[in-house]
This record gives structure tokens, sequence and C-alpha cells, in this order.
């Protein structure tokens, strides 16, 4: 059964409803060793699997890198405009041979590069199954017969003149 | 040139399959007419909806050539203009079903405040008809379609006796609701066509929230799943799909012969002819088809003697306040997907006191809650590395997000026209929409902004930094009305009470460009409820031999 027919599959499956049944998971690759990037170069996906884990480190949870960030913005420039790609790739260039506290200042900074590896770095993250799952415990979008709501009472007595505002 | 298929003349002939047009179908097949629809796309085949896929799956389908139903049609196959400086965001879906797959299934019966609005402030024209003409089909569409909702009933949103229980509350809306209440704002149950119980052979709904993916069970109201099949079970429709309606055809006397269409595949030319034309392919498509169908007796387009048609666009404006909830702060996931959208909706409350603009808006908060991903909540926080992460964490729970609605006034600048230099690959004149908001839509803006800001105050919550002069671009609603409205007055209006053109006897239009004025309100059920009185009319007209 090739990946495709995988998926399939498991896009059959998923419409048995199932009480309290998590939706299957679709492995995502993780040793990155068979990946090929699309249009950065392997120094440039390197080097952006190095700044994505600046924006969002491992924890007690894993980070940018173990998430396959740096595959991510890959892609997604991928299906960008060649304008977009090379500001991508000129705005790593600033970053190339800086220590890491070099690179965290030149990311104090800010600016438009900060703000599109900010941008693709949380995406990425926040899309994939370790950001979903493993840090935020993300449940949802399955199949379940009742929809319990709010089931706090501290949330359900609560009275606005108990707030600041 | 005339490519006439054949000598067939059919009963009826129905643009479009969604609300409207599915609605019409439906009806007038289950009455015994015999109904040729004709239809812009095909048929989306609902087991390969993306329903349950979360983000990293769908990223991994994506990466491996898959794609989702292309429910929305690409702006290149089919353009339209817009002036500079005027942008405006039309979002298609041309396929059986239309819009009604991926709807926001909000479902609020209009009121007399809304059919009277001109009356009680003077702007516009009246409504033909009153609630007390459209409540015995709200009252039919509600107990067919299946729609949630409360026991609550007010001059703003009238009640029914016909819905199915509304889930509970997320943690977030508990609080809006307290603190919307305590400012003096009713909030009541949301009232959606989720079906919360099995209901005429589909199951209820399981709560995953993604319905804007497609609805896999149908388990909420798509005309491809609900009216179509039904339609088709009685024998008396045929379908002809990936016909992409061109023009009214007129005879000789100012009736409606026929229809002209180009198949979207090979882009040949074809013509059907009809005793009666039922128009339902969408108020901005619709508006197209008729302004393109000249002809000596109408220069202007079919049945636009008064040249109202295309004029007097409504919508409305939407704009967007959120906040997060410090009382929610690290509380953890909350599965927050329910039916989709906001569990609550605040109906509209500004006529209960003196405001410097006309017409009211509703506000409506969806995305409260857990989202299915931390990506917002990581836009809203500044800076980067351990502590945005942290940040994320926190606050990824304590989202409250409000989204006020405002009726845009009816001004007759605001249309569309089609522009005989520019065509499609039919060689078919292009619509061209100029739509801009006024003074109006400002005052009320203000107040929108104002309501949703003092509301997540009163909660206590930390309202993210908005732009008070931000708007959606006209179009965003997706909820297009008016450019061949009803009316009593046939030097003001297109439609009779009964959808009914005033100067073509037998054509109808029944979606969204027949209402005279939007209102505060989402369309849908009103849209289904004025197409099934449409044609039950068309019905009765025809049996008694009128028309």
């Amino acid at each position: 059964m090739d990946r495709r027919e995988a998926l399939k599959r498991v896009g059959t499956l998923a419409l048995v409803p199932v009480l309290g049944a998590f939706h299957p998971l679709v492995p995502v690759p993780q040793d990155g060793g068979a990946w090929r990037p699309l249009v950065l170069d392997a120094s440039e996906a390197a080097l952006t699997a190095d700044l994505a884990e600046l924006i969002i480190p491992e924890t007690d949870t894993p980070g940018a890198k173990k998430a396959n960030v740096h595959q991510y913005i890959d892609w997604k420039l991928s299906e960008d405009t060649r304008a977009r790609q090379d500001k991508f790739r000129s705005g790593l260039e600033a970053f190339a041979g800086l220590d890491r506290s070099e690179q965290i200042a030149l990311l104090k900074n800010g600016g438009a590069f900060f703000d599109e590896l900010k941008s693709l770095t949380i995406e990425g993250y926040y899309r994939s199954k370790v950001g979903m799952i493993e840090e935020l415990g993300f449940e949802g979008r399955t199949f379940v017969t009742v929809f319990d709501g709010c089931t706090h009472d501290e949330h359900l007595n609560w009275t606005p003149s108990d707030s600041k505002g | 040139m005339q490519i006439l298929e054949s000598g067939e003349v059919h009963d009826v002939i129905v643009i479009g399959s969604g609300a409207s047009g599915g609605m019409a179908a439906y009806n007038l097949t289950q009455k015994g007419v015999k109904v040729l629809m004709l239809d812009a796309g095909g048929k989306f085949e609902r087991t390969k909806f993306w329903t349950h896929a979360v983000p990293f799956e769908a990223d991994e389908r994506l990466r491996h050539g898959e794609k989702p139903p292309p429910f929305f049609l690409d702006k290149t196959e089919q353009p339209y203009l817009t002036p500079e400086g005027k942008p405006f965001n039309l979002m298609r879906v041309w396929g059986i079903g239309g819009k009604t797959n991926v709807w926001g299934r909000v479902s609020l019966r209009m009121s007399d405040l809304d059919f009277g609005a001109a009356e009680r402030d003077g702007w516009g024209i009246p409504w033909p008809i009153r609630y007390a003409d459209i409540a015995p089909y709200y009252d039919k569409v509600e107990q067919f379609i299946g729609v949630c909702g409360g026991d609550d009933n007010s001059d703003v949103l009238p009640g029914s006796k016909y819905y199915m229980p509304v889930p509970p509350p997320r943690c977030g809306e508990v609080f809006i609701r307290k603190s919307a209440e305590s400012l003096g704002i009713p909030v009541v149950p949301i009232r959606r066509a989720n079906i919360t119980r099995p209901h005429r052979g589909f199951p209820a709904c399981h709560y995953c929230g993604n319905c804007g993916a497609g609805c896999d069970t149908a388990s909420c109201f798509n005309s491809a799943d609900h009216l179509i099949p039904f339609a088709l079970e009685t024998g008396n429709l045929e379908i002809r799909s990936r016909a992409v309606v061109a023009r009214i055809l007129t005879d000789d006397r100012g009736r409606a012969s026929g229809v002209q269409y180009f198949d979207r595949d090979s882009g040949a030319e074809r013509q059907v002819r009809g005793r009666v034309i039922v128009l339902g392919a969408s108020a901005m498509d619709s508006t197209r088809i008729l302004l393109n169908s000249k002809s000596d007796i109408f220069p202007n387009g079919i049945g636009n003697g008064s040249d109202q048609i295309g004029r007097n666009f409504t919508e409305q404006q939407m704009v967007h306040v959120r906040g997060y909830l410090p009382q929610l702060f690290g509380s953890g996931y909350q599965n927050s997907d329910g039916i989709g959208g906001g569990h609550y909706y605040i109906p509209r409350f500004n006529h209960r006191s003196k405001q410097d603009y006309l017409r009211g808006f509703g506000i409506q908060m969806w995305n409260t809650g857990s989202g299915t991903t931390g990506e917002r909540v990581a836009h809203d926080v500044p800076g980067f590395g351990a502590d945005l992460k942290a940040a994320v964490k926190e606050r990824y729970p304590a989202l409250l997000s409000l989204h006020p609605f405002g009726e845009i006034l009816p001004r007759p600048e605001n249309r569309i026209t089609v522009d005989d230099s520019r065509t499609d690959r039919y060689g078919v004149p292009l619509m061209k929409v100029s739509v801009s908001f006024g003074d109006n839509e400002t005052k009320m803006r203000r107040h929108m902004y104002d309501t949703a800001e003092e509301i997540l105050e009163k909660a206590g919550a930390e309202v993210v930094p908005f732009d008070r002069d931000a708007c959606d671009d006209p179009g965003s609603a997706i909820h297009e009305h008016s450019t061949c409205r009803m009316g009593v007055d046939p030097k003001q209006s297109a439609l009779n009470a009964f959808n009914r053109m005033h100067e073509v006897e037998n054509l109808f239009v029944v979606d969204g460009s027949a209402f005279t004025n939007a209102s505060e309100k989402n369309p849908t059920l009103t849209i289904l409820a004025l197409s099934w009185r449409a044609s039950d009319y068309i019905a009765e007209e025809m049996r008694t031999g009128n028309i």
C-alpha cells in the first residue's frame, strides 16, 4: 500500500463514528533523511531549521526542528511566487555564519524577514502533529455523540462584577 | 445563430441548484411539475470531502498532490471587474448545491423590523410582504431542513416551535453571554441548520466543528443532499451539469422563451426552451444573466424597463474583535468544535435606543474557545522563543472572538453592470461590480466596534488592538442582495411579492437578489422560504393555466 493509498484509507476510516475515539493520525516523516528541499539548498534548509528552532525552541515539548518546520517552510515557499522565495532566501543570508547569540540579536531587531520567518514558523509548528497534539493537546475534529461545552462551575457561576472589568 | 437542441418545451427551467434553485426544483417536482435544472458545475462527492482532515493531515495530502473538493470558482475562469479603489470579494460556488455545500448554516428568521424597515426609517422601498406572509414557510423550511435553536422569541428574532436542541456553550461563550447581559444586551442560543438529532434519514451532527469543509455525513442542510436527491426521486427532474447560463431568451411578445447556455467543457452554445423560467443562480450571477439578456423589447436587460436591476446592492459589513480572557489562561485544551460556529448569538438591540444611523447589527462569535491550531494566538503574541511558546499555550483556550454583522443601506449607485467591451471565454459580457460603503455604514461600524470591545472588556478580556476604520472588503459576508428586488411599485422594483418579474410574467427570480433590503441577518433560511413560497405560486399558476 503506497502512501497516498494509506491516506485514502485513513480518510475512509475516519468516517466510522466511535465515541471518544481519536482520529487515526497520519505519520509525518520525522527523520528528514529522505527529504529533499524544493526551493532551498541544503545549507539554507539547515539554517532555516536553526532559525525556526529559535522562534519555537524545544522546551519540555519538542520545538520547530523536531516538527520539521523547515520542511513545511520549504514546501510553502515552493507553492508561492519566485519573488517570495527570493526574498526569503536573501533574508536568510544575513544569518549565515552567525553564531546562535548573534542570530538571536538579529531576530530581536525585527523587520520584514523576521515577520515572514515567524509567520511561517508558527504556521508550520502549530499545524504540525507535534504542535497540535504534543504541545497543545488538541483532541478535536472527531466524532462525538454529545458535545459537553463548558462544565466548569467557576465559569458557570461567574458574574461580571467579579471581574476587573 | 440559433442552436435549438430540440423542439421540446420544458415545463419549468430552473437555473441554479443551491438554496433557491434547489428548493424551487424540489417543490415543483414534488407537485408533479417537470423541471430541467441547469447548473454551472457538477456534483461534489460528499465521500471525498476533507471534513475530518486535521491541518497536518491536510498538509500531508496536499504535499502528495491531493486536492480538496474545488468548491470555490476560480476567478480567472469567470472574472468580474471592479473600479479602481473599490475592491469586491466575490465568492462563488458553481456546482450542485452551490454555496450550501459550505455555507455558515446560521438560520435566522427575519422579522417585521426587517420587512418594515423602509416604512420605519424612510430609506429605500418597502417589501411587498410582511412576516405573516413568510412565517408559514419558515415553519416548513425549519421542519424540513432541521435547525437547532432555543425557545427565545422577540421583535428582532421571531421564535419557532420546530427547533432541535443547541449544544451547550464553550467556556468563553459563557463569559460573553454574562458580560453582554450585564450590559443590557440580550444573548440567545444560535439558530443553525445543524441537525442535532437524526432527521429524514441523515445522522445527527457529530460535533467535529469543521462544517466549512463540507459535511461528509450531511448533518447540516446542503441542497445537494437534502433537496436534489428527493427531487430526482420523483422522476420529474432532469439535471444538466456544467451548463453556464448566459442569457434568458425572449419571444416577440416579451415573454421568456428559453435559456442560452454554454457547455463549460466544450464551450459549445446550447439553447433550451421552457414555459416558465426560474432563476436562482445566486444574486450576482442571476443579475449578470438578466442584464446580459438584451433584446429589442428589453434593451437594458430582460425585465429591466425600470432600470432597477443591478442597482441597490446590499449586504452586511463585517468586523472582527478578539481578546484573551485571563480567567481561562492555562486551562488546557477544551474541545470547542461543537456545531462549528458560535453556540450563542447576539441579536440586534440598537433599535431600543436612539442611534445616529439607520438599521442595525447582530453579533456572532465563531472561533471562541480553543482553536484547531495555535496559529491565531501565536500571531497575537509578540516576540519569539520559549516565552512565545509558553504564552501561546497559556492563551490557547482563552480566545474570545466577536463578529458584528451590520446592514448596508440600499443605494442606487452600488450596482452591478455588464461591460460589453469585456467578455468571458464564451464571448459573454463580464459583470462589473461597483460597491462602496457610506456614512451610515461608518457610523454603524463605530457602534459595532464599541459594542464588541465593551462586551470583551466587561468580561475582563485583554482586547487585541484593532483598527477602528478596518472593515472586510465588500462581498466578504457572501450575502449579496437586492440587485433584482421585490417591491410593490414596478417603477422601483423588478419583482412582485411572489418573486415574479413585473415585466415578464413567466420569469421568476428566487435567490438573494430578490431581497428588498438585506437586514443584519444571514439570508439562507429566508431564501429557502421565499423560494418555497414562489414555487408554490408557480405550481398553482401553472395548474390553473395562468402561465
